[in-house]
C-alpha cells in the first residue's frame, strides 16, 4: 500500500481509486441484493391462493335435500331452497373449521371460534362469518364452487 | 486429517507473493471451486421444486421454466455454472500437464484431481439425466448399455446404478440420489484434501 501515492493525500476530497473502490463495492452490494430478492422470490413460490381454487362437486342430483360435502376447502350444503358453499376459512387466522354434522355448526380447531352452517359467526375469536363461495354449473353439468367470488348471505344456487 | 490442520493449511500465517501469483495458476482450479459452490446453492434451491419421478420431472421443469418467480434464472445459473465448472475443470487439468504439475512431489495430489475429474464428469452427467425428457432419458439408456459391456461386472454395475438392467423411475431416483448427495459430497472431501495437499506439498512445482 506504500506505493499507493494517494495516502499521503487529505481524506477530505474522494480520490480516483477509493472513488472506484467505493464504486466496486457499491456494485457488489447491489448484486447480492439483487441476489438475495430473487432468492426470497424464487423460494416463496406462487402458491398463495391454492387452497381457494376452484372446487369440483358432482351433479346437482347427487345430492339431496340435507346434504353436507367437502371438497378441498369448500363445504357444500344443500336445503329445501338450494344449494351453498361456505369457504372453509376461519377469519381469526386462516385455521380450517371442522362441520360438525349433529350440532350444525362449524368449530375451529385452532382458537374455538364457532359458525353456523351458513358461515356466519357464533363464537370468537373471529370476528366475522365466514364467506360463501359462488356456485356454477360446471362443463358435464357439475357443481362449482368458486371460493374468489365470494356471495351474500342467504345466497341459494338452484 | 484433522480439520484445524485443514484450516491450518489453507489460511498459513504466511504465504510468499509467488505462490498466490495469479499468472502461475490463472486460479482455474479456484474458478472451478467457486463454480461447485454456486452449483451447490443454485441445486439446493432448485431441489425444493424437483421431484424425482416421471412426472414429477416434467412438471417441476415446466414450473421452474414458466410458472415459479425467476425459477428460469435459478435453472440457467445451475446449468451455465456446471458447463463453466467443467469448462474450468478442463482448464485447470491442461494447466497442470503442461507446467508438469503432476510430477512428484505433487502425483499423489495429481491422482486426487483425476479423481475430482471423474466426480465432475460424473455430476454433470447425472444432472443432465435429471431433465428426464426424450434425450436425457435416451442418453441415460445408452450410458446403461455401456455399463452392461464391462467385463464381468457389467450386469452388476447396472443393477447398482440402474436398479435393473433397464433405465426406469427406480434408476432416475438412483441418479437423483447420486446427483444431489452422493457427488456432492464426494467432490467436496476430494476437494478439501487437494486444497490441503496444494499447501502441503508446497511450491516445488507449480501451484493450484
Amino acid at each position: 500500500m506504500s506505493r499507493n501515492p494517494e495516502n499521503n493525500l487529505s481524506n477530505s476530497t474522494v480520490g480516483r481509486r477509493r472513488f472506484f473502490s467505493y464504486f466496486g463495492w457499491a456494485l457488489a452490494g447491489l448484486a447480492s441484493a439483487s441476489m438475495s430478492w430473487i432468492t426470497c422470490r424464487f423460494l416463496a413460490g406462487n402458491q398463495t391462493q391454492s387452497g381457494l381454487e376452484p372446487c369440483t362437486f358432482g351433479p346437482p342430483g347427487d345430492y339431496p335435500v340435507g346434504t353436507v360435502a367437502k371438497k378441498g376447502r369448500v363445504v357444500l350444503f344443500r336445503d329445501k331452497d338450494g344449494f351453498w358453499a361456505v369457504t372453509d376459512v376461519c377469519t381469526h387466522l386462516g385455521c380450517q373449521p371442522a362441520f360438525l354434522q349433529e350440532q350444525n355448526i362449524f368449530v375451529c380447531p385452532c382458537h374455538g371460534s364457532r359458525f353456523d352452517s351458513e358461515g356466519r359467526l357464533l363464537a370468537g375469536p373471529a370476528t366475522h362469518g365466514m364467506t360463501l363461495a359462488a356456485l356454477r354449473l360446471g362443463a358435464q353439468g357439475a357443481l362449482v364452487a368458486f371460493p374468489k367470488e365470494k356471495v351474500m348471505p342467504g345466497y341459494r344456487f338452484g | 486429517m484433522k480439520l484445524d490442520n485443514f484450516i491450518g493449511h489453507i489460511h498459513p500465517i504466511k504465504v510468499s507473493e509467488e505462490r498466490v501469483r495469479i499468472g502461475t495458476t490463472f486460479c482455474l482450479g479456484g474458478a472451478a471451486f467457486f463454480l461447485f459452490i454456486v452449483l451447490g446453492i443454485s441445486g439446493l434451491l432448485l431441489a425444493l421444486y424437483y421431484l424425482p419421478t416421471a412426472e414429477g420431472a416434467r412438471a417441476g421443469i415446466h414450473d421452474l421454466d414458466h410458472v415459479i418467480p425467476f425459477g428460469w434464472l435459478m435453472r440457467s445459473i445451475h446449468f451455465w455454472a456446471g458447463q463453466l465448472m467443467v469448462a474450468a475443470m478442463l482448464l485447470h487439468t491442461a494447466r497442470v500437464v503442461a507446467a508438469g504439475a503432476y510430477m512428484p512431489p505433487k502425483h499423489l495430489n495429481w491422482l486426487v484431481g483425476m479423481t475430482l475429474f471423474i466426480l465432475t464428469a460424473g455430476l454433470d452427467f447425472s444432472g443432465y439425466v435429471l431433465r428426464w425428457d426424450a434425450q436425457t432419458f435416451w442418453a441415460a439408456q445408452v450410458v446403461c448399455q455401456l455399463l452392461g459391456q464391462v467385463p464381468v461386472i457389467g450386469g452388476g454395475l447396472q443393477q447398482i446404478f440402474l436398479g435393473g438392467s433397464e433405465i426406469s423411475e427406480v434408476g432416475l431416483l438412483r441418479f437423483y440420489v447420486i446427483h444431489c448427495l452422493i457427488g456432492p459430497s464426494l467432490a467436496l472431501a476430494f476437494i478439501m484434501y487437494h486444497f490441503w495437499r496444494v499447501r502441503r506439498d508446497g511450491r516445488l512445482g507449480q501451484l493450484l
